[in-house]
């Protein structure tokens, strides 16, 4: 290889063109942008963070406070009432210590 | 251009939607710059985005003083330049077939009769230069395909002249030992 070849080269590789940028490059960039401006923002106070929570934890809330009832109400159609019940856990358990 | 720096003012201050035009005014000279340092259209795109990412988050370091046209190529060329050092790491070795049949011609023709293509120039170059370091392949990139002048690459590098001269004359030297090479790949 000499001079003249080399200089050739360089030459004839300047003549290349170089790709266009695709349609819609700079809206890619500015949304990755925004993103990152977004992802750079401060952390949030105790505060914020427990008003983001607060509406999910009132529908869990409501949600289970809905299941319990119920679940009360299937249960307590066919067993006895709460207090029956009750009464009859302790008399087994008074029974149980004297010995009968 | 002047109304760069109106235009500046205004995503400093916040308006990160007219980022936008600042990417559409300049994309064409950052692909440009990239393009001689990465073949594959897609890497191309990822060191675009790059750049313009790197110019958005130090946009505050820009002062103004020069357009911004030549802010930007710099930092094209950092983004470049980190890249060249990344894929030297895992630079595969020059295989025949990938410099094809009319490459491999015009290098073992030691007259003018054999055509090349400026695209399989580009490619015979661009597979030649990867025997260099990153910095020797910026070097005669800038100097030699980009036909920039001493002093510019100087501005553009943050080397001294005699820097630039002595690293574009070592890597003319390897550049040529290299092609060499590959013209005797094929009778091998």
């Amino acid at each position: 290889m000499n001079d003249r070849k080399l200089k050739e080269l360089f030459e004839l590789s300047r003549g290349e063109q170089p790709p266009t940028p695709p349609m819609g490059f700079d809206a890619r960039v500015v949304t990755a942008l925004r993103r990152e401006s977004r992802s750079q923002a401060g952390p949030l106070s105790l505060w914020e963070q427990l008003g983001q929570l607060l509406p999910r934890l009132a529908v869990a809330t409501v949600m289970v406070v809905g299941v319990c009832v119920a679940v009360d109400f299937y249960a307590s159609t066919d067993a006895p009432s709460l207090t029956a019940g009750i009464d009859q856990i302790s008399d087994q358990w008074l029974f149980a210590q004297n010995g009968n | 251009m002047s109304d760069d720096v109106e235009l500046l003012d205004r995503i400093r201050k916040g308006a990160l939607d007219d980022f936008a035009e600042i990417i559409q005014r300049h994309q064409a000279q950052v692909f440009a710059i990239l393009h001689r340092y990465e073949r594959d259209a897609q890497k191309v795109e990822d060191l675009a985005q790059e750049t313009f990412i790197k110019a958005w988050r130090f946009l505050d370091r820009f002062d103004g003083r020069a357009p911004f046209q030549h802010w930007i190529s710099k930092i094209a060329l950092r983004v470049a330049l980190d890249h060249l050092r990344r894929i030297k790491r895992i630079r595969p070795e020059i295989a025949l077939a990938e410099l094809g049949e009319e490459a491999l011609d015009w290098l073992q023709d030691p007259g003018e009769e054999t055509h090349l293509a400026a695209q399989r120039a580009g490619e015979l170059l661009g597979i030649a230069m990867r025997e260099l370091s990153a910095e020797d392949r910026q070097v005669i990139t800038l100097l030699e395909i980009e036909g920039r002048s001493v002093k510019e690459i100087c501005g553009l590098t943050g080397w001294t002249s005699a820097a630039v001269r002595v690293r574009a004359y070592r890597a003319r030297g390897k550049l040529r030992k290299t092609l060499t090479s590959m013209e005797k790949m094929k009778n091998e």
